[in-house]
């Protein structure tokens, strides 16, 4: 298991663009991924998993990956929530 | 050519094509069904998938793109999958499944803080919308309805006012429900319609043509053209545009209920003296959208226009319970019947309402006569007399229901704060009973007449004509020849029935007498069970001469 922490810097946190992006790039990998904004547990797998978080901007996020390429997948997609979703498109 | 029996549900006959339609309702829930419901979503998913791609590409690279291909990412999602799922496993059929899943899913946005992605809620409903329209297009039965017939297992109150305004000609359901809601929005549309036609789905094929013969009680498949000159002599509108008085006097107006301007203008024809309920809810079961201002007004100034001078009692939109809107994302409720509906559901969204009311007055003006579904007591009464003075000033006449026992119980203090009442007896049955009407198990028992309900009715009438209150009745009981005289007998004096019924009505009026009919339910209402009522009704002892009603202009 891996994890790391990052937090939201777009402006309209994980909306409808954003976790779908979050998404389609956490399904790229094989490891789960989960997705946590403290108690509360998403999969990083599902858009409105995602959405129903209420994670807003400025919200902490905890990026935890399980499987064989869990590094890779957390790195990725720490990187696209701290890109604020740009690689994605997303103004 | 083949005839299948049924039962007429309208009186009537007509020919056309036959559109058949699949059923879509909560049903049985073995493992063949839910199988069957599953394969249609997926069927709606991939056809609803398609569609949205072959939109994406038509547009340019930007925001809406965007969107639409999170929408298409959303409609595969695993919690929306999961949902109706959940929903086709504990018996729902597809479509029903996707309206729980929407509701469930639309009320946890809703209920987030962050108002950006509280609205993140629209993007679900529009998701569950892309996948509900690939069972309410009705190009899936190839074109829409008009002209055509109807076959179905049966049909949801939803799907029936989707039929409003463009009703077919006729119907032929299997199903026999002759109690249920749905059979009461069947007779408002008015065209002839047949229940218990079995097999008729499996029968007939989209295109086939179908004569419905209500009048006889046969649908006739692959009809020849003896056939429908026979029926074509028997199926012409009856009229009747004289007042109906009962033997000793006493004038009742009979009055249509309807759901548009079609049923407003067959009432008419056929001599209604008014319209009894209007019922509005159609305009908001259909669209997607909720209808403006401006939609609303049309729609009302229509049937305004049709009666011309003849009173017109309208209905504020009456939801909620088996009324669920598409455009109102509410949630699911585990007893609708007893939830946010009606004048409750009304108030909770008064924006709405008043959008509604602005509508109502501008159509109406000063004859409006607006009447409040589902109210317990005069507080919700004075919540709407507020909104309305918002929006006009001087008087305008406001009545209420009595369809709960709570507002059968202060009808004195209903009649204080209304200019009218209206007995819904068809809810206060089944609230005074706690028998479900759309149950077909909880049907079965149900008698015609409760003498528990005609204490009730009875005890309210009183109140009200002692509150010098005109009392109407607009429910099933209004129609019916054996409970409707001992209505009349007990202070009613409108009786609003569907205007295939208005004629029929009329003659029976001219039949009876209240005196004999009051003291015939003074009796029933002493009766120890419903069984015993209904073998004293079926004695035609009464003195009513229902069956060979004498007319008395």
């Amino acid at each position: 298991m891996y994890t790391r922490r990052v937090t939201l810097d777009n402006a309209t946190g994980l909306h409808v663009r954003p976790a779908t992006a979050f998404m389609e790039l956490a399904s790229r990998y094989r490891c789960g991924i989960r997705v946590a904004k403290g108690d509360i547990v998403a999969d990083g797998k599902s858009a409105i998993s995602l959405m129903l978080l209420e994670a807003g901007r400025g919200t902490a996020l905890t990026i935890e990956g399980d499987g064989d390429d869990e590094t890779e997948a957390v790195d990725a997609l720490v990187g696209l929530v701290a890109r604020q979703f740009a690689d994605a498109g997303i103004p | 050519m083949i005839a299948i029996e049924g039962i007429a549900l309208v009186p009537g006959s007509a020919a056309g094509e036959a559109v058949v339609i699949q059923t879509q309702q909560a049903g049985g829930s073995s493992l063949d069904e839910t199988r069957e419901a599953g394969k249609r979503f997926e069927d709606a998913r991939h056809a609803a998938e398609a569609e949205l791609r072959r939109r994406i590409e038509t547009l340019a690279d930007g925001a809406a793109r965007q969107i639409l291909r999170a929408h298409l990412a959303l409609m595969a999602d695993p919690i929306l999958l999961a949902a109706v799922a959940t929903h086709i496993a504990t018996g729902l059929g597809a479509l029903a499944a996707i309206g729980r899943a929407r509701a469930d899913l639309v009320a946890r946005f809703e209920a987030f803080h962050d108002p950006v992605l509280r609205a993140r809620a629209a993007d679900l409903s529009d998701v569950c919308g892309y996948l509900a329209r690939y069972f309410e297009e009705p190009q899936h039965a190839g074109g829409g309805v008009s002209g055509r017939v109807v076959c179905a297992e049966e049909l949801s109150p939803a799907q029936l006012l989707a039929f409003a305004e463009e009703p077919p000609v006729a119907f032929a359901l299997e199903s026999r429900a002759g109690t249920s809601h749905a059979a009461i929005l069947l007779r408002a549309l008015g065209v002839p319609a047949m229940i218990g036609v079995e097999r008729i789905v499996s029968l007939v094929r989209n295109g086939d043509r179908l004569l419905v013969d209500a009048t006889r009680g046969r649908v006739i498949l692959a009809p020849g053209a003896d056939d429908e000159i026979d029926t074509a002599a028997t199926s012409r509108v009856e009229s009747d545009c004289g007042p109906a008085r009962t033997r000793d006097g006493k004038p009742i107006a009979v009055t249509a209920t309807i759901g548009g301007a079609t049923d407003a203008h067959r009432a008419m024809i056929a001599g209604a003296d008014g319209i009894g309920l209007f019922r509005t809810e159609w305009l908001f079961m259909r669209r997607e959208r909720w209808p403006s201002e401006d939609e609303q007004f049309e729609a009302y100034h229509e049937v305004a226009r049709l009666a011309k001078d003849r009173p017109v009692t309208v209905r504020i939109m009456d939801l909620g319970g088996d009324k669920l809107p598409p455009a109102l994302a509410l949630p699911a409720e585990r007893n609708p019947a007893l939830g946010l509906r009606g004048v409750r559901l009304a108030l909770a969204y008064p924006d709405l309402l008043e959008t509604q009311i602005r509508a109502l007055v501008r159509a109406f003006g000063r004859a409006l006569r607006m009447m409040l579904p589902m109210v317990n007591d005069p507080g919700e009464v004075l919540q709407v007399r507020r909104i309305l003075d918002r929006v006009a000033s001087g008087h305008y006449q406001v009545g209420a229901m009595i369809e709960t026992p709570a507002a059968a119980l202060m009808s004195t203090e209903l009649a204080a704060v209304t200019d009218f009442l209206s007995l819904g007896t068809n809810d206060l049955t089944q609230y005074v009973l706690a028998a479900d009407r759309e149950s077909r198990i909880a049907a079965t028992d149900q008698n015609p007449v409760h003498p528990a309900v005609l204490r009730l009715i009875r005890l309210a009438a009183a109140d009200i004509v002692g509150a010098d209150r005109p009392l109407s009745v607009c429910g099933e009981y209004a129609r019916d020849p054996l409970v409707a005289p001992i209505l009349v007998g007990m202070g009613v004096t409108e009786l609003s029935v569907a205007s295939d019924a208005i004629v029929a009505t009329k003659r029976l009026v001219r039949g009876m007498s209240t005196a004999t009919a009051r003291l015939l339910g003074d009796e029933l209402a002493s009766l120890p069970t419903a069984t015993a009522a209904a073998d004293r009704l079926a004695t035609g002892e009464s003195g009513l001469d229902v069956h060979a009603p004498r007319d008395a202009r």
